[in-house]
């Protein structure tokens, strides 16, 4: 019999079989001719990713880690959207690091989020894609974040990538947490965040007493 | 060395202030942060004029492969040229001063200017002008090659370039400080690591509050208190990750040592028990630690805890003057903007085991690796760039001019001096 480990405590289920399975699904996914264009389901994904956004959102905002009790995720970004296994991700999160990042917050010294500041996230551009299952979609969407701080505003933009997989227990049969689960998300890889400058303010030019000199002339063999 | 530059660049920036009174044994002076002028001269009298660390040869592994890079503000192309010699080229073309490249990364024998098609060799060298009769002059005259860096050499994959055709050679620069980096490579397999991706961070802050902080170890348990407390909220004893800080920086075994040439070196190893899964006993968690734990345990028995050290955080900063660092398993790169603005750079390297020393265990140990060395820049890092921060904007406070830097000073047994005078102890700022 097969031993369960808690994805709380420990970390069994980021495995070979894992990363295979995530470099398969995000391989290759954003086809025009896997493109889903039926609007009522591509209305329902829609919904989906804002309602699961807006809940990461709300979670680390508020600071409610029970959200995802019962649920495994990973949350992903890979610069490059390379292999996983072989590139370092700006965050690859499996369901204890996300509560880890909670926990963190929740100690009050962690400094970048001290005071907590103000965040407002659009979501656009999402779009639906078939895969070679029936019962498994992938999502692309399109956000823009923008922070308030004490000294200015910061603005973040990326992509989510989702792939949302229809459970076993979609057709009235009770879920894990004893309600029933239509659509679940499971790992998103590739979040693209690309970070822009803050608006600084310069200080004022002075003029500068000593002459500045460089090497008078590079060589150019 | 550093000191014995005595240029006529030197002597320029010599002129902008009484050096001796802005740094002083204790203090320094909040300009040295603020100064716009203060931070041209360091462009000028220290980016172009010691050694920089431009890149790693894993990012450029074949002849003719390429990266973008800033020596300073000096916009670079580091390339292997189609012979496979490194060059430092500035990214600019003869003609009108364009930028060459806009990728980060490729492979190319010739770059070819957008504006008007000037084209050039890999090694800088013109090799053709649109319309040449339209111009009187000889093309083969040099001055119409790329500019490049007059110096570029490696120290066992690390590439630095000078721009000072006086400075001392690559080895001699480094000096003492190649006995960490050895050490620090030589724990691998053959000594060999490749970069494999970065993470990017920036803040608005002058670039030596990164350099300063990585000798730090004063700073740890109150600007990393949320990462030491979430890293040990499962442990059953506290030690997990950098737990040893938790007392006072001044009785524990870890030590500073002042390298020369502005190099210093945080050793935090004497920390650790040295033992065989040493490293591992104390790394936080990461995804897919127990699965990787336990499947190399089963097929290596107990090798597997050298195996597992492998994706462990080498706990040491090993700083080179004025912009590399490396840090656990990462190589850190600070990037001035400009006096209030830096980028931080995090490459993450993996183990590369070119004849089977793992036995096979490579792609886990860097799976794993590659988890664990998400975890500072994540959790710890974005707590030390909002106190670089907010000390930028402490010290507009310009009435208020001194930084103290005096922790350990004049305080006797705190610092001893080797033979080679360099200081060691535990003056952690």
């Amino acid at each position: 019999m097969q031993t369960v480990h808690d994805p709380s405590t420990s970390s069994y289920y980021v495995n070979e079989q894992l990363y295979r399975d995530l470099v398969a699904s995000f391989t290759d996914w954003q086809r025009d001719d896997l493109a889903v264009h039926d609007p009522s389901e591509r209305d329902q994904f829609r919904m989906l990713v804002e309602r699961k956004l807006a809940c990461s959102t709300s979670l680390l905002r508020r600071m409610a880690g029970d959200v995802f009790a019962r649920m495994h995720l990973l949350g992903a970004g890979n610069a490059g959207r390379g292999d996983p296994r072989r590139e370092i991700a700006i965050s690859f999160d499996d369901r204890r690091r996300m509560e880890d990042r909670i926990y963190r917050l929740r100690t009050g010294y962690a400094w970048s989020q001290a005071p907590k500041s103000r965040t407002v996230r659009m979501i656009s551009n999402v779009e639906t894609f078939a895969t070679d299952q029936s019962t498994i979609r992938m999502v692309r969407s399109n956000f823009l974040i923008s922070e308030f701080r004490v000294d200015g505003t910061r603005f973040l933009s990326g992509w989510c990538g989702h792939r949302l997989v229809r459970a076993a227990h979609a057709l009235g049969h009770p879920g894990p947490t004893g309600q029933p689960d239509r659509l679940r998300p499971e790992p998103a890889q590739s979040q693209h965040c690309a970070l822009t400058p803050r608006s600084m303010s310069r200080p004022p030019p002075r003029m500068i007493s000593a002459r500045m000199c460089g090497w008078s002339s590079p060589p150019r063999p | 060395m550093l000191e014995k530059l005595t240029t006529a660049r030197i002597e320029s920036a010599a002129e902008l202030y009484d050096w001796d009174e802005l740094v002083q044994e204790d203090r320094v002076h909040r300009l040295i942060y603020t100064d716009p002028a203060i931070f041209q001269a360091e462009m000028t009298n220290i980016f172009g004029a010691v050694w920089v660390y431009l890149g790693h040869e894993s990012q450029i592994p074949r002849n003719d492969d390429y990266i973008t890079v800033r020596l300073g503000l000096r916009p670079i192309i580091l390339l292997r040229d189609s012979q496979g010699k490194f060059r430092a080229l500035f990214n600019r073309c003869t003609h009108r001063g364009t930028t060459l490249c806009r990728k980060d990364k490729g492979s190319a024998r010739i770059f070819t200017c957008p504006y008007h098609g000037w084209s050039y060799l890999n090694t800088g060298k013109l090799r053709a002008v649109p319309w040449p009769d339209g111009y009187a002059c000889d093309f083969k005259d040099s001055k119409f090659n790329v500019a490049q860096v007059p110096r570029v050499d490696s120290y066992r994959g690390f590439i630095f370039a000078t721009l000072n055709p006086d400075a001392p050679s690559l080895l001699d620069y480094l000096g003492a400080i190649t006995k960490p980096i050895d050490e620090w490579l030589d724990r691998q397999p053959k000594g060999k690591i490749a970069v494999c991706e970065a993470n990017r961070l920036k803040y608005k802050g002058n670039w030596k509050l990164a350099y300063d902080n990585s000798g730090d170890g004063y700073h740890v348990v109150f600007s990393h208190r949320s990462l030491l407390e979430m890293e040990n909220r499962q442990a059953d004893v506290a030690n997990k990750g950098m737990s040893y800080y938790k007392g006072s920086p001044d009785t524990a075994p870890m030590y500073m040592a002042y390298m020369g040439n502005g190099h210093h070196f945080k050793d935090k190893r004497p920390n650790i028990q040295k033992r065989a899964g040493g490293l591992w006993a104390v790394e936080g968690p990461a995804p897919g630690s127990e699965h990787y734990a336990e499947e190399l345990r089963r097929r290596f028995g107990a090798r597997a805890e050298e195996i597992l050290d492998l994706a462990s955080s080498e706990p040491v900063n090993i700083n080179v003057f004025p912009n590399f660092s490396l840090l656990g398993n990462h190589i850190q790169v600070f990037e001035p903007v400009s006096v209030d603005e830096t980028n931080v750079t995090w490459y993450g390297t993996a183990v590369v085991d070119e004849d089977g020393t793992l036995g096979g265990a490579v792609d886990e140990v860097n799976a794993l690796r590659m988890r664990t060395q998400e975890q500072f820049p994540n959790f710890g890092e974005v707590d030390d760039l909002a106190n670089f921060e907010e000390i930028q904007r402490g010290l507009a406070c310009q009435e208020d001019e001194w930084i103290y830097m005096h922790r350990g000073l004049d305080i006797p047994g705190r610092v001893k001096t080797d033979e080679n005078r360099h200081h060691h102890g535990t003056r952690h700022r």
